[in-house]
């Protein structure tokens, strides 16, 4: 990173949320701390139930019940200024003016996420109209734009999301989180449901706009190469914590954490020379019981006894940084000191 | 619909989706003509296969009120067969055509009134009533039911859904007795029979109409306390479900206001099995609503079905389970119909 | 090297705490209890039988001789209501399994067999599914005039109420049709009959076990009904003929509450039961319809179908 780092937009700070309360509460997202700057593409990579989907929700409240936020901040920076908004402590009122207008979401499944029963038109134009003060005619125009935007003919507006194709409603959806111009869009597995054909197409797409809007991108999925290819930095989850963050290029050539090795290993890369694919071994933690210390310890292939005595933290303030007892202070890449975020 | 108002480029596609809805549409009309007819048929065929000979007995006991011309005698042969009525499918044939000429024989009960007059005596006080009652139950069970389902276990659902499981097993006509014993017999507040008053005279008079209205409130009432709980079960467990699909959570996500994500998304979507679950609810309803009006004596179709059991008047049973049965199917087809409209997918034969 | 694997075994299946399901059972099991012994119970302890006339006088209020007190008749209304309780459940199970049956039948072939035959048997279906149940009940039942007892009002009302539990069938069956496990079966020639007994019935099976539920109280339900309008057989003693007489004897105007205010709230109360069950099962079931209070989450095993869910 240079000097003239842009600002920041996002700032997480210690997010926890939980399923249920008090005492059979089970934490899905525990302590989560990060920054998105202007423009940048986070990439957030874990297996199913590491939290990632959680997290995603929970940026701006729409977790749903029984989950809710039980500590933390999210700080928006409109435009990256000083002054933030803490989207856990706003009023209602003000969290829907923000919500897409600032924040806009693209989910897995287009399908699922699109209203089967409304025109493609009329979804763009209630949210366009929801923030914007114009008619029913310019918002339906305004959608059609949008829709050429990403290689949709403009008549498709008054399809129903049914009579689309898959990759066509993928696209839509991307669209749909244009329709207010955000500065940030979170992405949760938007490539998941289509062909790897029309994931490279929406990649390029996705790429070419952000060059034209500016906007910054958090993209959640398990597929670590895509993330490489993609993402500027990179923040590897598992059971709900940090385990690994640092730039794209860093987690890709020196991945630090035995999971962020294994994840990386277990995806034949997108260029570059073959190497042998290996799966992690075991599933994914039961959140209701974690093992004691690490919580990857009982999968770790590089188990030292005391893994299982005390859970590795994070280090904090650091440019390329993992959760691993393996890990000494020293080789984690400090950020220079006038770098360092408050 | 679907097709309407696109760009030159998609007009193949457009003639040929318009194409598949009308086929829709006609395969729909075919089916309640053949749900029709085949009422119809069950209804020449029951008297025939019961044991016992009900055309006999009809004219057994039309000669004890008075003598049975030899027509007369044919048009019961004609609707009930007997035993020397010629072969079934001549039987059948006549059937019909009395059926086109709207003739169902005599009463037996109200001999020698016509069973057509009689039926239609009752017919409008029941659809009236009936009808008017099934919109209120439907619109504020399903807008209770969208309530209750939007936040499954607070106060409201966790008051309404047991209640509503509790009335809904509730026989119609029992809720009839209660509200007649509480609301006519001890308090007196309303009328406890009729349709309207006896001394009032029909016709479209103000006197006339409030009479009728203040006689219609406890059935109303009845059946529309009932009825709701089916309503407000069905849409809670609906909006339960749908407020967990990725639509609602990009709606609100949208920022768009609570009011908007429940009507254009939640409500919206959960609303469409209520309607395609029509049918077999307003059978129900319908069935209820008949031995309603029994209890409060009301001049409509359940208080003739009952009239004509009593006195063993088959020709009216039958002219009246044609007619109930014929309505039912009426209502369904434009439950359909709407539904068509309200879901998109259904306009795409796959 | 040791390969830090661990064996995962699926979670113990926790026996249903669902107070829904509980409350139901319960409400079922003492009617069952009542139907079985009630009659025998109350002529023992209060010397009462349902067919006794002028076991007091008429129309009394309810007193410690005559729990629910008596008709015009003078019989007594408690010993009327356990028997009632008898016939009524008699009627439920006997055109509950009849019209489980049908609906099992009629729905599995409609939805399994493809072609002409399976069209027709669809539209079938789809045809008595429209066509209004009760007054084709009353229809038929008033053919009869009574003759049978209550096993051919049982009979009558199993032959017609199947429709909706066969539409549900059907649509089950559709989509097992077409899971793999069932293609499977299929493409290694295994006979129709053996597919459709072995695959896809298993999967049927709490399917038809709410259907046999709810068709247990809708015949209590069409029994009642049938009486009250005067198509059943005015002789036997269910909670359909205690209220077909309250109502012609006039009961309402004699402010004989209970007279007809007990059968009701026992037909209430079984539907209830089995709409508490089929409401709980349902939640069991499926995690979305549950209770979202902080309170009702006390249970863990719920937030991790949730989790699995928002994952």
């Amino acid at each position: 990173m240079t000097n003239q780092d842009p600002p920041i937009l996002l700032d997480v700070a210690g997010l926890t949320v939980e399923y249920g309360s008090g005492d059979d509460a089970v934490r899905a997202v525990d302590d989560v701390s990060f920054q998105l700057r202007r423009g940048e593409i986070l990439g957030v990579a874990g297996e199913s139930g590491s939290g990632k989907s959680t997290l995603m929700t929970a940026l701006t409240r729409l977790q749903r019940p029984p989950a809710r936020i039980a500590g933390g901040t999210v700080t928006y920076h409109p435009g990256g200024a000083e002054a933030g908004i803490d989207l856990l402590a706003v009023p209602p009122a003000r969290l829907r003016e923000l919500r897409w207008d600032s924040l806009a979401v693209v989910l897995q499944s287009a399908m699922a996420a699109l209203n089967p029963v409304m025109r493609l038109g009329a979804q763009f134009a209630d949210v366009i109209r929801a923030h914007r003060a114009v008619g029913r005619k310019d918002a339906w125009s305004r959608a059609e734009e949008l829709l050429e935007l990403v290689g949709i003919p403009a008549n498709r507006v008054r399809s129903y999301p049914h009579e689309l194709s898959g990759g066509m409603r993928q696209r839509a959806t991307i669209a749909l989180a244009l329709a207010c111009e955000p500065e940030i869009i979170v992405m949760d597995e938007p490539t998941t449901a289509v062909d790897v054909v029309m994931q490279r197409q929406i990649v390029r797409r996705l790429m070419r706009l952000r060059r034209q809007f500016g906007f910054a991108i958090v993209f959640v999925t398990h597929d670590l190469s895509l993330l490489v290819e993609l993402a500027d930095r990179i923040m590897v989850m598992y059971a709900g914590r940090i385990v690994e963050i640092g730039s794209a290029s860093a987690i890709y050539h020196d991945p630090r954490h035995p999971y962020s090795q294994g994840l990386r290993d277990s995806f034949p890369p997108l260029h570059g020379p073959l190497r042998e694919l290996r799966g992690i071994p075991g599933s994914p933690p039961d959140l209701r019981a974690l093992p004691s210390g690490c919580a990857f310890q009982p999968r770790c292939p590089k188990r030292q006894p005391e893994c299982s005595a005390s859970r590795p933290e994070l280090p904090l303030e650091v440019e390329h940084g993992a959760a691993c007892l393996l890990q000494r202070p020293a080789d984690q890449t400090r950020l220079p000191a006038s770098k360092a975020v408050q | 619909m679907a097709a309407r108002a696109t760009a030159p480029a998609r007009t193949p596609v457009s003639g040929a989706l318009r194409a598949l809805t009308g086929s829709v549409a006609a395969k729909r009309i075919a089916f309640y003509l053949v749900a029709g007819w085949a009422a119809i048929t069950l209804n020449f065929l029951l008297p025939r296969l019961m044991p016992g000979d009900p055309a006999s007995a009809i004219l057994l006991k039309m000669t004890e009120l008075g003598p049975v011309s030899p027509q007369r005698e044919a048009v019961v042969h004609r609707l009930f067969g007997g035993a020397n009525s010629g072969p079934l499918w001549d039987q059948y044939v006549s059937y019909l055509g009395g059926l086109f000429r709207g003739d169902f024989g005599l009463s037996i009960a109200f001999y020698p009134t016509p069973v057509t007059d009689v039926v239609i005596s009752g017919f409008w006080w029941t659809v009236i009533l009936v009808g008017s009652a099934t919109v209120i139950a439907f619109v504020v069970g399903t807008v209770l039911g969208a309530i209750a389902g939007w936040r499954p276990g607070q106060r409201f659902d966790s008051i309404a859904s047991p209640l509503s499981i509790f009335v809904h097993s509730v026989p119609y006509f029992w809720i009839a007795l209660i509200l007649a014993f509480v609301f006519a017999f001890q308090w007196g507040w309303l009328p406890l029979a009729g349709g309207a008053g006896r001394n009032v005279e029909p016709g479209f008079t103000a006197a006339f109409i409030g009479s009728a209205l203040e006689h219609a409130v406890l059935p109303a009432a009845t059946i529309v306390l009932t009825s709701i709980s089916g309503w407000l079960i069905h849409m809670r467990n609906m909006t339960a479900s749908v407020i967990n699909e990725d639509y609602v959570l990009l709606a609100r996500a949208k920022g768009l206001p609570n009011s908007r994500v429940i009507s254009g998304y939640a409500a919206r979507n959960a609303i469409l099995p209520s309607i395609s679950g029509f049918a077999v609810s307003i059978g129900m309803v319908v069935g209820g609503s008949l031995l309603t009006e029994l209890v409060f004596n009301y001049p409509g179709l359940g208080s003739l079905l009952n009239q004509a059991i009593l006195n063993l008047d088959y020709p009216l049973m039958q002219g009246l389970f044609l007619v109930i049965s014929l309505t039912v199917l009426a209502i369904n087809f434009i439950a359909d119909s709407i539904y068509v409209l309200l879901d998109p997918r259904t306009r795409e034969v796959s | 090297m040791r390969l830090p694997l661990r064996l995962r075994l699926p979670r113990k299946i926790r026996r249903p705490r669902n107070r829904k399901v509980a409350v139901g059972l319960v409400i079922l099991v003492v009617l069952v209890v009542i139907a079985i012994i009630g009659p025998a119970l109350v002529s023992a302890l209060l010397g009462q039988t349902a067919g006794r006339l002028h076991a007091g006088g008429p129309l009394e209020p309810p007193s410690g001789r005559h729990w629910l007190g008596t008709t015009t008749a003078g019989e007594d209304v408690l010993a009327q209501l356990v028997t009632g309780t008898r016939t009524s459940l008699l009627v439920g199970l006997t055109g509950g399994a009849i019209s489980t049956t049908l609906a099992v039948l009629l729905g599995v072939i409609s939805g399994y067999s493809t072609g002409k035959a399976g069209a027709a048997l669809t539209a079938f279906v789809n045809v008595f599914l429209v066509i209004p149940g009760l007054p084709l009940l009353i229809i038929i039942a008033s053919y009869t005039q009574g003759r049978g007892g209550w096993i051919m009002v049982a009979l009558i009302i199993g032959l017609t109420s199947w429709p909706g539990g066969a539409r549900v069938k059907r649509a089950q069956t559709l989509s097992l049709r077409n899971r793999d496990f069932v293609q499977a079966a299929r493409y290694a020639g295994e006979s129709r009959v053996r597919i459709v007994l072995l695959e896809v019935a298993p999967h049927l099976a709490p399917l038809i076990a709410s259907t046999f539920l709810f068709a247990v109280v809708s015949s209590i339900a069409a029994e009642a009904g049938l009486n009250f309008i005067g198509a059943g057989n005015p002789n036997t003693v269910s909670w359909g003929t205690m209220l077909f007489w309250a109502q012609s004897q006039g009961a309402l105007l004699s402010g004989a509450w209970w007279w007809f205010a007990p059968p009701g709230l026992c037909i209430a109360l079984i539907g209830t039961a089995a709409g508490l069950i089929n409401f709980g099962v349902d939640e069991l079931s499926d995690p979305r319809l549950r209770a979202r209070s902080p309170r009702a989450h006390r249970k863990a095993g719920r937030a991790t179908a949730a989790i699995a869910e928002a994952s």
